[in-house]
């Protein structure tokens, strides 16, 4: 009797998203826990990238489940993965989050009070560690000050380290879309992150027009 | 290469991306010659490591343990209560039904016997008329009654009787199209509104502790996320829609109106 659910947790792990979908929709609990356990990690790091806060981030790794328990059957295998199918779910549920609270100009004050927190690592010095702490604030912030559609591009292509054409899929948009906006977000993404001065600098060499076309 | 065709790829060619072999050597070759693309494709690099580093930084994240938890109790009491709702749905769906026919059945017998008896109804309104009347003189109830007796009516004397009865008829029939019923709730009449439509799960207890609409301006692109169909001549404007805000602070429903 004990061996029962162990016995169950090993099926469901062999099983695809698709096979535990259809378990989970036919009533079996185990498979929900197994997919969720899969996919929550993706589904919260892509709210939390989006959001900026931890607690939207809960939110709407939530309601992305319980929509897959409510709706699960709208999912079509042949629109792509059971993955895909999610993010894009949690993206709806984020934009319409943001929408409504109006969060749009972003950087929560959970980050600002993470901020001071800084943990350094070990095969690091410490010089290096704070460097690099830095780095993520500032990655951070300047994604998290993108436009939403130029923001959900960068978290998906760069973050989740997606295909063109998942991103594509989850956005419900062509790939060339897809490319021109992480293009974009990219140059935006560098004028926010070079450092005033060098942009001086730059202006002052004269650099602007001395872009070559041989 | 020129500059044109090195800033198409030079994004893919930071990150690594799969490109073509040709491509590539070409970017690089260019890179070597050109100082200023040397520098974006440097650029880009620190850029393409810095969201590295960001990845790598909330790749341990996730959501709380208790989420788990809190979802399997959801979807044991779902599977519980589901087939209760559905089973106590039918009755309630016969019984609708079936309140329905009476009300459709009662309407075609007021309308036939509106239609059989104008004579009726006509005595009827002129009773006050004979108020003072003798007590003879009083319409009887039965239509057959009446009928000898109103046979000698003249144009002039039915006229009142039109003019009394057309009232909310008459309101109705100018309107170009049934008037729907979120219309007549909506308090400017000439705006016509959908019916609200919730946003994300509506709880009836978060609104029951009460709430307010507020009237909002957005873009008409917002009714595609609804289904709702837009005119893509107008798909830039804005359009009205009120908002059901809950005593949480929450919006829970939408509604557009035009």
């Amino acid at each position: 009797m004990t061996s029962g659910p162990n016995l169950q947790m090993t099926q469901t792990n062999d099983l695809s998203d698709n096979d535990l979908l259809c378990l989970m929709l036919s009533g079996d609990e185990e498979a929900l826990a197994q997919l969720y356990r899969r996919r929550q990690g993706g589904v919260y790091r892509f709210a939390l990238q989006m959001s900026g806060s931890k607690s939207i981030a809960e939110d709407v790794t939530q309601e992305v489940f319980l929509f897959l328990m409510r709706e699960g059957q709208v999912f079509d295998p042949a629109r792509g993965s059971v993955g895909a199918f999610l993010l894009g779910v949690a993206r709806n549920y984020v934009l319409r989050r943001l929408r409504v609270e109006h969060l749009l100009s972003p950087l929560a004050d959970e980050h600002e009070e993470d901020q001071g927190v800084f943990q350094a690592s070990a095969d690091l010095c410490p010089l290096e560690d704070l460097t690099r702490a830095e780095t993520i604030e500032n990655v951070r912030k300047a994604v998290l000050s993108l436009p939403a559609k130029y923001r959900e591009v960068v978290v998906l292509c760069e973050l989740q380290d997606m295909s063109y054409v998942e991103t594509a899929e989850i956005l419900g948009c062509a790939i060339g879309t897809v490319r021109s906006r992480l293009h974009r977000a990219r140059a935006l993404l560098l004028s926010k992150l070079r450092p005033v001065e060098s942009v001086a600098d730059a202006e002052s060499a004269g650099v602007k027009s001395a872009r070559c076309f041989a | 290469m020129n500059c044109q065709k090195f800033e198409q790829v030079v994004g893919d060619l930071a990150r690594g991306r799969m490109m073509e072999a040709d491509v590539r050597d070409g970017a690089l070759a260019h890179s070597e010659e050109c100082g200023l693309c040397a520098a974006r494709l440097r650029d880009e690099g620190t850029l393409t490591r810095g969201l590295q580093l960001l990845a790598a930084d909330m790749e341990t994240l996730s959501a709380p343990p208790e989420m788990e938890l809190k979802l399997r109790e959801a979807f044991r009491q779902r599977q519980v209560v589901v087939p209760l709702a559905t089973r106590s749905a039918r009755p309630r769906y016969w019984w609708a039904a079936v309140a329905a026919v009476l009300l459709i059945a009662m309407t075609a017998a007021a309308m036939w016997w509106r239609s059989a008896t104008p004579q009726q109804q006509l005595a009827r309104e002129e009773t006050p008329k004979q108020v003072d009347a003798p007590k003879q003189d009083q319409v009887p109830n039965r239509p057959s009654e009446i009928a000898p007796k109103e046979a000698p009516l003249s144009a002039d004397n039915f006229e009142p009787r039109r003019q009394l009865q057309t009232p909310k008829p008459t309101r109705r029939s100018t309107t170009p199209r049934q008037v729907p019923e979120t219309q007549l709730a909506n308090h400017v009449s000439n705006e016509i509104a959908t019916d609200f439509m919730p946003l994300g799960d509506l709880n009836p207890a978060m609104i029951q502790d009460g709430g307010q609409i507020v009237r909002v301006r957005l873009g008409r692109s917002a009714l595609i996320r609804f289904g709702l169909p837009v005119n893509m001549d107008r798909y830039n404007e804005n359009m009205k829609a009120d908002v059901l805000v809950g005593s949480d602070g929450l919006a829970h429903a939408i509604r557009f109106v035009q």
